[in-house]
């Protein structure tokens, strides 16, 4: 018998074969050939079975499933018993070969070599008019599979895997599927049901070493030990079901998610035409807590109807680490750690998020760099859909750089996505700073916000002190407009006012870009007036100078905080005050203008007097490139007056060096500031 | 394989970033905040990515930026951070390009200025590190 047209159903075929099967049972000789079958996804080219002398071969030349292929797929039964309502093999084998990569059948160990043919005992027990089929296939390393089916009005299929390998399954997966590639699962699994429904279902399945991945490794796991449960029962036109999935040991990546074994599933709820109930499902994660939820899926609306979620005490840490950070990326946050408790309820009904409760308990976040801090954060928000609410929020200190921030408590007002705190005061070193009328709200860009404030006068002793800068005396106080912040660029829309070493200092056009990320930058034009020389002086400890002086800084721009443009200059302050500088900021200011720099002064004064007069000074610096094109308050054959003599005895001091090197200027600066460097007296 | 990292980072980063650009005759010693910075964040980053070159990991694609090439090299413990290092350093790479062929007052060069450094990370690469060659296979250098 020969069917040289190709059939297009498989469904069809393994009909056909069924239905002929029964008058086998008397046959002495039999020969079947069938050229191929094909459907979507699955091809078989050379299909016989013959019987002969009581030996039954069945074989496939070539199989193509999934895009797995095999050749010389084999079912050999020398002793086969053939009775009215009995075929049965008692010591069958099945023989074949992979063709390409895939692990299936054929080989059970990927990691051994795949040349040449294997075999492995196989029986199997087939009732025709019982429809029953018992098959018992053994491979090796221990692996036993044992499955039985029967239909009629009910079907039922079970099978018992004894150290199933895992590798297996790869065959009836799609290629890009991760695909498991070791490990081995035992245990029992049985469906029964009527048609096409599903009646009936008991899975207790056990997993050894797993291990799987796809090609792009994103989506991977190893060593993976654990166990699936599942019963379903059929109960008024529902299924009820309940299932537990056990994640005792091992790892999974799951692009970008990393996490390790401890995790328990256990969830029941029910089945019908048309929806999904999860009635409950709690989620034990030894390292964070204890999550449970409920929903409810619209099978033909494909939505989320309702759902809940709840989860409380969890632990802040392991919840930022394994959930937060890896969707963190280059953000100010990236390199954050967390702590603390946090509880969290949430209810979502026709697709949209109602309600959502949150609650920080002694919660801190800081920076591992150091960047940031915030401590002691204990939060309550009560967020509900289209309504006003309140959040209080409690914390107990924080630190911006190495700047020190006292604790506040305030309350925040939300509605829907927008937040907004009519006033905070947040302590500084004695001081405080104020924000009001803070608003916040999302958008395509993410999150924009801006404030106003202000902050009361705070010690520079103090300040200069927790910045690490040389040490300052006076206070520091300011008025701040709005500032605003949108698509990570922070802008001040006005001036900001600063009182500095007496006198004001005016920040204007104030941009500042990528704050807390790994390449600040910072623009701004700042003003100064009346700036007190000898408050100035004493912090540098560059020499004693008296006077006042006005300092511009134009087109100032900072990379990560370092000076990278700016054309500034120094000049005394119009007006009536004492003019004195002393001999060491003579030397000082001299060798600013580096080795050619000279004071023009007259030398019999110098080993005399420790303070000289002058009428005024002034110093500019115009930076690019990295070169500081320098000037003073007036030309001088071969270079630019800085000090111009006043007064007896007057000393005038005279730049020659036009162009120095930045670095090479705060090398020097550096040195006259640390009180290093003794005046020498030519 | 690498006994002093934080040196031969450095090293690798001066002379390849800054190597004489013969053929689009831009300047690449050329310096602005924005280059700074991105040498910079280049230089942090590279310690990290420097077991991942060699262990095969991550390799040097043709187009001048660098690529996972064999997940399975690096634990799965690590391939979070492995795949955020070669965002960010690619994102970097980009930017690089883009800046210098900017600050030379040609934002067109961009293209050749790409791929003269294509041609030197792959040239000044250790040994045992992964390229694509000119037909886009990775080879083992």
């Amino acid at each position: 018998m020969a069917l040289p047209h190709r059939i297009p159903e498989v469904t069809s075929s393994i009909l056909a074969l069924m239905l002929v099967a029964p008058s086998f049972a008397f046959a002495q000789r039999l020969a079947l050939h069938i050229e191929d079958i094909a459907a979507p996804g699955f091809e078989a080219h050379g299909i016989s079975a013959a019987l002969e002398n009581g030996r039954f071969t069945a074989a496939i030349k070539q199989f193509h499933f999934q895009g797995h292929d095999w050749e010389n797929v084999r079912l050999s039964c020398p002793g086969i018993t053939l009775e009215r309502d009995a075929i049965a093999c008692g010591q069958g084998s099945l023989t074949g070969m992979a063709n390409m990569k895939p692990a299936m059948p054929v080989s059970p160990t990927p990691a051994l070599p795949r040349k040449g043919e294997q075999s492995w005992p196989v029986r199997f027990n087939y009732a025709p008019n019982a429809k029953r089929l018992a098959l018992d296939l053994s491979l090796p390393a221990g692996e036993h599979w044992h499955v039985e089916a029967s239909w009629g009005k009910r079907w039922v299929i079970s099978a018992s895997i004894a150290n199933g390998q895992a590798a297996h399954f790869r065959t009836w997966l799609p290629r890009d599927m991760p695909a498991p590639s070791a490990g081995a699962v035992s245990g029992k699994l049985l469906f029964s049901g009527s048609a096409s429904e599903l009646l009936a279902a008991d899975v207790d399945l056990r997993l050894a070493g797993i291990a799987f991945s796809d090609a792009s490794g994103l989506h991977a796991g190893e060593k993976i030990n654990g166990g699936i449960m599942l019963k379903a029962s059929q109960a008024s036109q529902s299924l009820l079901w309940q299932g537990e999935v056990l994640w005792d040991q091992g790892e999974i990546y799951w692009d970008p998610l990393y996490l390790t074994g401890g995790p328990r599933l256990s969830a029941h709820g029910r089945l019908d035409p048309r929806r999904v109930t999860l009635e409950q499902a709690s989620l034990h994660w030894p390292t964070i807590g204890d999550i449970s939820a409920s929903g409810v899926w619209d099978k033909s609306g494909h939505s989320l109807t309702t759902a809940t979620i709840q989860g409380k005490q969890l632990e802040v840490d392991a919840l930022h680490r394994t959930f937060v950070l890896p969707f963190l990326g280059k953000t100010a946050l990236a390199k954050s750690q967390a702590d603390g408790k946090i509880s969290i309820a949430g209810r979502i009904a026709d697709g949209e998020i109602q309600s959502l409760d949150l609650a920080l308990d002694h919660a801190s976040l800081q920076d591992k760099e150091g960047r940031f801090a915030l401590r002691d954060i204990s939060l309550a928000l009560p967020w509900r859909a289209q309504a006003a609410v309140v959040a209080d929020l409690d914390i107990g200190g924080e630190q911006i750089l190495s700047l020190p921030l006292g604790g506040f408590k305030t309350a925040i007002q939300m509605q829907d996505r927008k937040i907004s705190i009519p006033t905070l005061g947040i302590p500084v070193l004695g001081g405080t700073l104020n924000i009001e009328n803070f608003h916040a709200a999302t958008s395509a860009q993410g999150w924009q916000w801006e404030f106003e404030g202000g902050l009361t006068p705070v010690s520079m002793e103090q300040l200069s002190a927790a910045l690490h800068w040389p040490k300052m005396h006076g206070t520091l106080a300011g008025v701040v407009p709005r500032v605003h912040f949108e698509a990570g660029k922070l802008a001040l829309d006005g001036a900001l006012l600063i009182k500095v070493f007496d006198g004001t200092a005016v920040v204007q056009d104030l941009v500042l870009l990528d704050a807390l990320g790994p390449a600040p930058r910072l623009q701004a034009n700042i003003d100064m007036r009346n700036l007190d020389l000898d408050l100035l002086t004493r912090t540098f400890s560059f020499g004693s100078m008296q006077g006042r002086v006005d300092v511009s800084v134009k087109g100032l721009e900072l990379s990560n905080w370092k000076p990278v443009a700016f054309d500034a200059a120094v000049h005394s302050s119009p007006g009536d005050y004492p003019r004195k500088i002393s001999q060491r900021a003579v030397q000082n200011i001299s060798s600013l203008g580096g080795a050619g720099a000279a004071a023009a002064i007259q030398r019999s004064f110098l080993g005399i007097f420790e303070q000289f007069g002058y009428s005024r000074l002034g110093l500019s610096c115009v930076l690019k490139n990295g070169i500081c094109l320098m000037g003073g308050i007036a030309p001088a054959p071969n270079g630019y007056i800085i000090v111009e003599g006043g007064g007896i005895p007057a000393i005038t001091v005279i730049g020659y060096n036009r162009s120095v090197s930045w670095d090479e200027l705060i090398t020097r600066l550096k040195r006259v500031t640390q009180g290093n460097a003794k005046p020498v007296v030519q | 394989m690498i006994a002093t990292p934080r040196f031969v980072a450095w090293l690798f980063l001066v002379i390849l970033s800054w190597a004489p650009l013969a053929q689009a005759a831009a300047d690449l010693e050329i310096n602005t905040p924005a280059i700074t910075s991105l040498k910079q964040s280049m230089q942090q980053r590279y310690g990290e990515l420097a077991g991942f070159y060699a262990s095969g990991a991550v390799g040097l694609t043709q187009d001048g930026l660098v690529a996972v090439r064999d997940p399975a090299a690096a634990p799965l413990a690590q391939r979070q951070q492995l795949n955020s290092l070669v965002a960010a350093e690619n994102q970097d790479r980009q930017a690089l390009y883009r800046e210098i062929a900017r600050a030379n007052g040609h934002p067109e060069w961009e293209s050749e200025v790409r791929s003269t450094f294509a041609q030197r990370w792959i040239s000044k690469a250790a040994a045992g590190w992964w390229y694509q060659n000119a037909g886009g296979a990775w080879t083992r250098k």
